[in-house]
């Protein structure tokens, strides 16, 4: 932070954004995507932009770009670059200095480069279109730029083409790119948002070794707080078109002011917290349209602090003190409280939970169960998995992408058919397909989809997506349906006005829980949650989860959770197991995952969770690579490829053993156990 | 099938789609304007056409034969002395019907074919859609004429069924597309996991979703069928004398064009209007429901 004030103290801005107002003209109206942006970006410094989605973070990220698109434009204030006002400029002036000083690096790699030039040509181009460089010297600059990102034989992977880089690479590669014309500012959207966290680790890693290197300004866009935390110096907080809150990252970590910051840091599940401890912080709500912009503060329809001023007076962003500034009318009223304490533990739940996982009875039990898709060659997608979930329990599914969670998912709630192995429900052997099950099974077992946009029929109304599972278990109609559907919606705390909705007519978190609601209809012993919230805001998914656990407390349904977030996951659940390459490699009680010893994979994942409170230590770990393909999987143990803790050929060669660790914990990992005891924990507090 | 609540909720559906915003867009489109007000127009005739017309189509008087467009007849007269303008007004209603079925027709034959097609997948997929490949590298026109050929006196049926069948092929791979679209939605698998039938998830979840982009097949269809419908009347084949029907007008007088050029003209300007009018409007309904 001294070293932040001291280049603030002796520099220009390099970008100063001025009361930029940026609107969208739609058909029938026009849009106010930003609304009196101030900020300023210092020279070599990284400024994180912070927000959730429809927010205008990438609007402010494309009015520097010029790249407002056909019916975006600046309908006031003005950007300077390095003393020069970019938005007076012709658009020709805007790209010659745009081209020469500002880079973007944008959020999906696989669409930012050219599928048919090979990716030494493409960074070269730069330099010889410009005639900077003749051909031969900008390839030489190129491979150059690549071996800087840490690309391992940047000369032969300058020669290949996008499609043979794993999404890591790619972005790496775009990194690269941006950087290959020397900019002043990098300007990254979301950078990370696409990859696993074992890699989003690694490019963060990259990302902070470059700034030194090439001395330029970044301006980090995310919507995770965690992420920024870790790479920027200062942050801003936007909501709506607006900054509501700017400091440096110490600040807006530990001591958050604006309402809305404070809702963003709380209602992320930190590591390390679970159900039992306290019950999540959420924002009431959802983000606004912008065709529904509250007047007053924007932020006052979710505010708990809300009084009569912030619906009639826009509060603009002022200095709260040094280098922090907050656009809030109680700011300083909001400072005295201290954070409110933690919740205690919920006692009842704990105990709960202890007298099931002493009687508790087996519901679902995998054995050796294995999915195999043939298309050509054999992709074995879930590979002999072997678990058991017990009534009124959470058991959480964790692993990084292709590592097969959906794919067992869709295999147990029966729309896939198992390659081999057994699926027992209740003690029934149900491995079959959902058309060779019986009715009764069918009910008894349910899914939470992924994706709220897909989940609900766009041409249903939320009264026949729900009506429909009673109408076909209860046969019930008429009044007394209407009253279910009432009651089931109340559940999932949605009001009657649910009832008519299309789901175009509903934000994402009220889709899920309509979903949620669908799968409740039928009174299940089983849900199974495909990654329920990866798609929703923060600020969202706090509060669906808070409806799973409520739901779970109230009719002691099991869930089994799928997800990538470790967070999440272990707030959540039970038991945990962690999945690798269609494989599990470790499998506990969730303390026992997160506590050593742990499988190597496991440590590497908890050590890439971001975490937005900067007196959390976190030892990280560079995996090498990235997940290798389910078609040809490695041999012996499936991590071998990756494992920093690697012994020799004997991963390469034998299957591993499963260890036990206690009777409920189990490891497999050639490495003995008291080995794998001695590791130190990767997350310290304090 | 269909019941009270769900043809409530297809209404709202169409509601949601063809609402204030259709009228916008709409507005924003001069093309879309000019097809729909061409459509529009030749709708009024073929309802209105025996109010609208001066003289009965079909009325004889061999002393005004060949008389060229004046105050009493304004596009002319053809060589029996029938009022042309009165011929291609009541002419209109004819066409416009044959292309309604046709379209109608065609999608709900496409609707059957590509929908098991696409549902079932895999061998029944490939065979028939490979059945459908091979009506389609048949020229529409020529499949046309051999099927009425078979049929001794042609009707209107018979045309509207003939031409729906050459068209299937093509509807039937929109509705296939369409889908498949939908087929691995979630929430189609949530129907799967509740134990739905196939009429069920075919039917009543995905079917709703797929109309806009099959009402877009049907009308280009509609447009399609216009010129087909005349061609073959142009033809012979199909529809005979002295049915009012624009493609035989124009075969009828072609031996008189360098004579009396408005006979042939007229009718053929009609067929023109009609069919490029449905065709912007089709564009403009394309458009529109995909953004939707």
């Amino acid at each position: 932070m001294n070293s932040n004030r001291r280049i603030k103290q002796e520099n220009q801005p390099l970008v100063e954004v001025k009361d930029l107002s940026v609107h969208y003209s739609t058909l029938d109206r026009e849009l106010g995507a930003l609304r009196n942006i101030n900020l300023s970006v210092y020279p070599q410094e990284t400024y994180g932009l912070v927000g959730e989605s429809g927010c205008g973070k990438s609007t402010l990220a494309f009015s520097i770009m010029n790249y407002l698109g056909e019916n975006g434009f600046v309908a006031g204030g003005e950007i300077i670059f390095s003393g020069q006002v970019l938005t007076e400029k012709s658009e020709k002036e805007f790209r010659a200095i745009q081209s020469e000083n500002i880079s973007m690096v944008y959020q999906n790699p696989s669409s930012a480069l050219n599928p048919v030039l090979k990716i030494g040509e493409q960074i070269a181009e730069i330099k010889h279109i410009r005639k900077e460089l003749s051909r031969e010297q900008s390839w030489n600059k190129a491979v150059e730029i690549l071996e800087s990102m840490n690309i391992p034989d940047a000369a032969n992977v300058a020669s290949r083409y996008p499609h043979q880089l794993s999404g890591g690479m790619k972005q790496r590669v775009c990194i690269g790119m941006a950087l290959m014309s020397e900019p002043s500012l990098l300007i990254m959207d979301e950078p990370t948002t696409n990859l696993d966290v074992t890699t989003e680790q690694v490019i963060l890693d990259l990302i902070q070794g470059l700034k030194e290197k090439y001395k330029v300004a970044i301006v980090y866009i995310s919507h995770d707080l965690g992420v920024v935390m870790e790479i920027a110096d200062r942050i801003g907080i936007m909501y709506l078109g607006k900054l509501v809150e700017e400091g440096s990252k110490e600040d807006i970590g530990l001591r958050p002011i604006h309402p809305y910051t404070r809702g963003l840091i709380s209602c992320v599940p930190e590591i390390g917290i679970a159900k039992e401890d306290t019950r999540l912080k959420s924002i009431p709500g959802s983000v606004p349209s912008l065709t529904e912009i509250p007047p007053g503060c924007v932020f006052n329809s979710r505010c708990s602090f809300s009084e009569s001023r912030c619906l009639q007076d826009e509060p603009h962003l002022v200095n709260y003190e040094n280098d922090r500034m907050v656009a809030c009318w109680k700011a300083h009223q909001i400072e005295e409280k201290e954070k409110p304490p933690k919740q205690d533990s919920d006692a009842e739940s704990k105990r709960k939970r202890e007298a099931i996982s002493r009687n508790g009875k087996v519901l679902l039990e995998l054995e050796d169960l294995k999915k195999y898709f043939k298309n050509g060659h054999t992709v074995k997608a879930v590979d002999g998995v072997s678990m058991h979930l017990l009534t009124a329990n959470t058991l959480g599914v964790v692993g990084e992408s292709g590592c097969g969670k959906t794919t067992m998912a869709r295999t147990i709630i029966g729309l896939l058919e198992p390659t081999g192995g057994t699926i027992f429900f209740d003690g029934i052997d149900i491995s079959r397909p959902w058309y060779k099950r019986n009715k009764e099974t069918l009910n008894r077992m349910q899914m939470v989809f992924q994706d709220p946009e897909s989940t609900l029929n766009p041409a249903h109304s939320v009264r026949k997506i729900v009506g429909r599972t009673l109408i076909l278990k209860e046969g019930i109609s008429g009044s007394e349906l209407e009253k279910r559907i009432l009651e089931l919606l109340q559940k999932v705390n949605l009001g009657s006005e649910f009832m008519d909705r299309m789901p175009f007519q509903m934000s994402g978190g009220q889709k899920q829980r309509v979903s949620i609601a669908r799968a409740f209809a039928a009174n299940p012993d089983l849900v199974i949650c495909d990654e329920p919230t990866s798609s929703l805001d923060v600020s969202v998914q706090s509060s669906v989860l808070n409806l799973l656990l409520d739901l779970q407390r109230d009719t002691d349904t099991s869930y089994l959770f799928i997800s990538h977030d470790l967070n999440v996951v272990h707030y959540l659940s039970d038991y945990i197991a962690v999945t690798y390459l269609g494989k599990i490699c470790e499998v506990g009680e969730k303390e026992q995952i997160f506590q050593p010893p742990y499988h190597p994979y496991t440590e590497a994942l908890i050590s890439a969770v971001p975490v937005p409170n900067p007196n959390v230590k976190q030892r990280h770990i560079k995996l090498k690579g990235s997940t290798p393909s389910a078609i040809n999987p490695p041999s012996g143990c499936r991590f071998h490829t990756r494992c920093p803790r690697k012994l020799g050929s004997i991963c390469e060669t034998q299957k591993p053993p499963s260890i036990a660790v206690t009777e409920s914990h189990l490891i497999k990992c050639h490495i003995p156990l008291e080995e794998l005891a001695k590791v130190e924990p990767v997350v310290k507090v304090g | 099938m269909i019941s009270k609540k769900t043809r409530k909720q297809i209404s709202t559906y169409f509601r949601d789609r063809f609402s204030r915003k259709f009228f916008l867009k709409l507005r924003r489109t001069p093309t879309g304007i000019f097809g729909l007000f061409l459509v529009l127009l030749w709708v009024t005739m073929s309802i209105f056409g025996p109010f609208i017309a001066p003289y009965s189509p079909t009325k004889m008087n061999m002393a005004q034969a060949y008389s060229s467009p004046s105050s009493n007849h304004l596009l002319g007269t053809d060589r029996y002395g029938r009022d042309m303008l009165s011929r291609v007004i009541i002419g209109s209603r004819s066409i416009l019907t044959t292309a309604l079925g046709i379209s109608i027709i065609s999608v709900f034959i496409g609707i059957v074919i590509g929908f098991t097609a696409g549902y079932f997948g895999g061998i029944v997929d490939e065979v028939i859609m490979r059945l459908m490949d091979i009506l389609m590298s048949i020229p529409s026109l020529l499949l046309a004429m051999v099927m009425l050929g078979i049929i001794v006196s042609p009707g209107v049926l018979s045309v509207m069924i003939i031409i729906s069948i050459v068209y299937s092929p093509r509807t039937a791979r929109v509705a296939r597309s369409a889908l498949l679209e939908y087929k691995s939605e979630e929430f189609v698998d949530a129907a799967r996991i509740r134990g739905e039938s196939f009429f069920h998830i075919v039917f009543v979840e995905i079917f709703p979703n797929t109309v806009a982009p099959l009402i877009v097949e049907g009308s280009a269809r509609f447009a399609y069928s216009i010129m087909t419908v005349a061609s073959l009347g142009f033809l012979g084949v199909g529809l005979r004398p002295p049915t009012p029907d624009w493609g035989l007008m124009v075969a009828e007088n072609k031996g008189s064009i360098f004579l009396a050029p408005w006979t042939v003209i007229f009718p053929a300007l009609a067929i023109a209007s009609l069919v490029i009018g449905a065709s912007l409007f089709a564009e403009f309904l394309d458009k529109y429901l995909r953004r939707v």
